[in-house]
């Protein structure tokens, strides 16, 4: 067992740029990010598309297509192992192992010619050196813990004979299978029903629980972050512009952008009130193709001062917030506004 | 009973597609509802419920097999092919994905007047011109945007490019197929708020089809909730997100996630299966508040 007093970061990012090429030139998709995960730590990452979010993620798998990504600068250290100087050996043998990924579409990680229990067994025997026999077993179990119904028999049909929901959940169990100590879901939920997606977050915390495994798990969806995360970080133009924990983000977010989001939802507390108009955040992400000189998003903040155009703010406790709640702004947002409807 | 008929009447909606296995039930099966001057009805359920199909039907895009729609007094399920195009002034349809409904080749001024040209109004083009630049300002474009092509716009313009498209013809009801689920969360409420706003501005109707029941809370009127083909409960919004009495409902309002920490963990998610198919008939529980038994 570790030390609780003193436990190590299980995935430390430090100063991570993603950049990819273009015709138009280099887009600059992940700028200068840093943070620690703890052994399992569940990190929601929210932010929209462009935001860096998947890019970030794709790269401590080393899975971004090089060129024309090109990681600039920054080191990934996953238990110690630092991952953007390891071998390709080195890489197959983390994916799989150590860090398990579940992506947006089922359809499109799945194997169309092969059945599931073939691509289960795959990995297990690949990775866990399993012989057949315990490899089907295995994959037996894993389908039937993952709540597909007849798992015996199932385990010889394709993905295209499942729902969408249930190739989801083959997907984690394909994730899981070999007891990875780091689960990233990339929007794993967004494509499904609520009903579904309820069902496979409450699938993902079980599974959390039982394989004390840290999880990272990218969405755009507030009310999923609110339901799962210990930690949340709020990216934007491929930077992190506020973290800290679950409540402190949501009852006392300290970046303008955050306090959008939050403000941009409508407030189902309020069923019976005449139809208002949404806080909306005006304007659109930037064009990551020219970093802009300031805060990225200090065009569309109606609370930006002079200095939030010229300088980039650096991430930083929060002034008078709980320790661990960091947050990149010129602003004093306590002074400016509030959240809409907040106690 | 309503005074002024209702702008839609819909009566015994049936569609079954030819690609179905034998057996299934129909993707819509014996649905009928209204829709008032001026209202949002949103309809929800999951995928494969048939809200799309419902959709699609009600515009003649996918016509049905059987069953009435009735468009501001007129039977329109058997109409013929001329008397659509009169009627489709009247009705347009917003999809999903912003970027496959325009027309990659064409500049975006060009793909709002299309309409016009289409129905033969305005031939003086520099009058048609002026309509078009005054309907990219009511979605809050810059007319000085027309002579570009849609990919050099983001997806929230795009849509907002689709949604002047649509309304340029004046139409009574817009049919919005999941308007905002391609987009950004910081856009969605910019689309939700342009479709609010223009409701106020032309008093169009629109049939609201989302699974996001947050924003369908937010922007209808009243709901109606679809599974399997079926219209299993319909009520005013604020009647049936505050008093859902199908277990279906339940079901699907108790797997919303709430965007509050403290409430996501207070709450318990009733996330049993759901998986009978309600033969029973709509019974109406309060004023306006339908169930299926």
């Amino acid at each position: 067992m570790t030390d609780a007093r003193t436990p190590k970061p299980l995935l430390q990012i430090r100063d991570l740029s993603v950049r990819f090429k273009t015709d138009r030139g280099h887009v600059h998709a992940v700028n200068g990010v840093s943070y620690d995960l703890m052994p399992e730590e569940t990190l929601c990452i929210v932010g929209e598309s462009g935001s860096g979010k998947s890019v970030h993620a794709l790269s401590i798998l080393r899975l971004l297509p090089e060129p024309p990504a090109e990681i600039t600068s920054g080191s990934i250290r996953f238990d110690g192992q630092e991952l953007l100087t390891a071998s390709r050996q080195a890489m197959f043998d983390l994916r799989g192992n150590g860090i398990g990924m579940v992506f947006q579409n089922p359809m499109s990680s799945l194997n169309p010619v092969l059945t599931i229990g073939k691509q289960i067994t795959e990995v297990l025997r690949r990775h866990m050196k399993m012989d057949g026999k315990a490899a089907h077993r295995r994959a037996v179990e894993l389908l039937d813990r993952v709540r597909i119904p007849n798992a015996a028999s199932r385990v010889h049909s394709y993905p295209h004979e499942f729902s969408g929901g249930q190739r989801q959940r083959i997907m984690i169990a394909i994730a899981i299978a070999c007891n990875p100590r780091l689960l990233i879901a990339d929007e794993a939920t967004t494509a499904l029903d609520v009903t579904t997606q309820a069902e496979i977050i409450q699938l993902v915390r079980e599974l959390k629980w039982e394989q004390s495994m840290a999880v990272i798990w990218i969405t755009h969806d507030l009310g999923v972050v609110a339901g799962i995360a210990d930690t949340v970080q709020v990216m934007y133009a491929g930077g992190i512009v506020e973290r800290g924990p679950v409540d402190a983000i949501f009852n006392d977010p300290r970046n303008a952008y955050t306090l959008g989001l939050l403000n941009s939802l409508p407030d189902v507390s309020d069923a019976h009130g005449a139809r208002r108009s949404l806080r909306q955040i005006d304007g659109m992400p930037p064009d990551l193709h020219v970093l802009p000189a300031g805060d990225p998003f200090a065009p569309r903040n109606p609370y930006a001062t002079q200095r939030c155009f010229s300088e980039p703010p650096s991430l930083r406790q929060a002034e008078g917030a709980e320790p661990g709640h960091l947050v990149a702004a010129w602003y004093d947002l306590r002074k400016l506004a509030r959240r809409e409807g907040a106690a | 009973m309503p005074q002024t008929p209702p702008l839609l009447q819909v009566q015994n909606l049936t569609k079954r597609y030819e690609s179905a296995p034998r057996g299934a039930p129909p993707a819509v099966d014996g649905v009928s509802f209204h829709l008032n001057s001026g209202e949002t009805l949103g309809l929800v359920g999951e995928s494969g419920s048939g809200k799309s199909t419902i959709g699609r039907a009600v515009c003649m895009l996918n016509p049905p097999d059987s069953g009435s729609i009735r468009f501001e007094g007129q039977e329109i399920a058997n109409a013929s092919r001329s008397d659509l195009r009169a009627v489709r002034q009247r009705m347009q349809i917003v999809f999903q994905d912003p970027f496959s409904a325009l027309n990659p080749r064409m500049r975006v001024g060009e793909l709002v007047a299309e309409p016009l040209l289409i129905h033969g109004r305005y031939r003086n083009n520099a009058e048609r011109k002026e309509v078009v630049a005054e309907q990219f300002r009511m979605v809050g474009l810059d007319p000085d945007v027309m002579d570009r092509y849609p990919h050099q716009f983001s997806g929230g313009q795009c849509q907002r490019i689709c949604i002047a498209r649509a309304l340029i013809l004046g139409p009574s009801m817009i049919v919005a197929d999941e308007p905002i689920a391609a987009l950004d969360v910081s856009i969605q409420a910019q689309i939700v708020n342009l479709l609010a706003d223009l409701q106020d501005k032309t008093k169009v109707s629109y049939i609201f089809i989302s699974h996001d029941l947050r924003m369908v809370q937010h922007i209808c009127h009243r709901v109606a909730v679809l599974f399997g083909g079926r219209i299993v409960e319909l009520a005013g919004v604020a009647e049936l997100y505050s008093n859902p009495f199908h277990p279906y409902t339940q079901r699907l309002l108790s797997a919303v996630p709430i965007p509050d920490p403290a409430r996501e963990r207070a709450r318990q998610s009733s996330i049993t299966a759901f998986t009978s198919r309600n033969d029973g008939d709509l019974i109406e529980v309060a004023s306006g508040h339908f169930v299926r038994q």
